[in-house]
């Protein structure tokens, strides 16, 4: 067989290619479909402005048992400076007798010392 | 002249697509691939269409699975393509050959792949072209591996010889070589069929 005979016959073999059968392409579009299936990554949320302050909120107060428990705590903080700051008078008293006279906080609201803490040894030596 | 050039930078940016997650890409891809990567792994099988469908089919699922790792310039799409599917086509062809040793009881050459049965009528009751086309398929199945792959990606899928170089992990001078012992040995095998295949007077 001579050369020329040679590239007719490529020639119409080139021609000749049968398309690939509709089920062989199904079958390859369905592998890709699986694969991009099992690959997909989740799309990840756009964030908001603020984000992170709310995040952070929410982490404080879940640490605390919720936002209700850490917005008492702050107001209980927030009575406690008032307090401290003011002064008022006769609260020493008052608490004196919420605790029916043995309390172990002296406080002397008109002295200039204003709020004192002290440990009374004798309570404790008592055995009370 | 080499059919791909153009469209593989094409192929790479679809690939990219697909590997972004548009199943779109995907169908693009397999209209434009499909159909090379078949007719290749069916000259490869000696034009066994089952086999070869399996082949391509395979070598489309691994395409798919590197595309979110594919570094664009790094290989051709189509190149790669080539690549994976004349690998899968020699290891089908070594279990054949394997099988057939087995069913024989004794050893057999490298080579010495069985040709396909013609379970065809005789030329007398084919197209002459049907009948052309399935003697190159007879001899294309007859030359060894190297050379009928260098001969098909060569004058059948049209890629250059540096292309067939990277498909095949060779040298360009190894590729002329092999295409032209391939050529050589086609004319061989087709030599006395001459008259058969209605060549002489055309």
């Amino acid at each position: 067989m001579e050369t020329r005979d040679l590239d007719r016959l490529f020639a119409r073999a080139r021609a000749d290619a049968s398309e690939p059968s509709a089920a062989l392409v199904s079958r390859v579009l369905a592998d890709a479909d699986a694969v991009l299936a099992g690959r997909r990554v989740p799309v990840q949320p756009r964030r908001r402005p603020g984000a992170g302050l709310r995040a952070l909120w929410l982490s404080l107060s879940a640490g605390f048992g919720g936002g209700g428990v850490l917005a008492s705590l702050g107001a209980v903080a927030a009575i406690a400076v008032f307090l401290g700051y003011s002064d008022p008078a006769g609260l020493g008293t008052t608490l004196g007798a919420g605790l029916g006279g043995d309390f172990l906080i002296t406080m002397d609201a008109t002295s200039d010392a204003g709020l004192e803490i002290v440990p009374v040894a004798e309570y404790f030596l008592s055995g009370g | 002249m080499p059919r791909d050039t153009v469209c593989d930078t094409d192929d790479a940016a679809l690939l990219a697509r697909y590997g972004r997650g548009d199943a779109l890409a995907a169908r693009e891809l397999t209209a434009r691939l499909l159909p090379r990567v078949l007719a290749f792994a069916s000259r490869m099988l000696g034009g066994d269409r089952t086999e070869a469908e399996d082949v391509a089919q395979e070598a489309m699922l691994r395409l798919w699975r590197a595309a979110p790792g594919w570094r664009s310039g790094e290989a051709k799409v189509s190149t790669w393509l080539y690549r994976v599917a004349a690998n899968l086509a020699t290891d089908r062809l070594r279990s054949r050959r394997r099988r057939f040793r087995r069913m024989l009881g004794g050893p057999l050459a490298l080579d010495e792949a069985p040709e396909p049965a013609d379970e065809t009528p005789g030329p007398e009751a084919r197209l002459i072209g049907a009948e052309r086309l399935a003697a190159l398929d007879r001899a294309l199945a007859a030359l060894p591996e190297r050379q009928r792959e260098a001969v098909v990606l060569r004058h059948l899928e049209g890629l250059s010889n540096p292309e067939i170089a990277e498909v095949m992990g060779i040298g360009v001078e190894a590729v002329e070589s092999l295409t032209a012992r391939g050529k050589r040995g086609l004319a061989a095998v087709l030599k006395d069929q001459r008259a058969a295949l209605g060549f002489e007077g055309d």
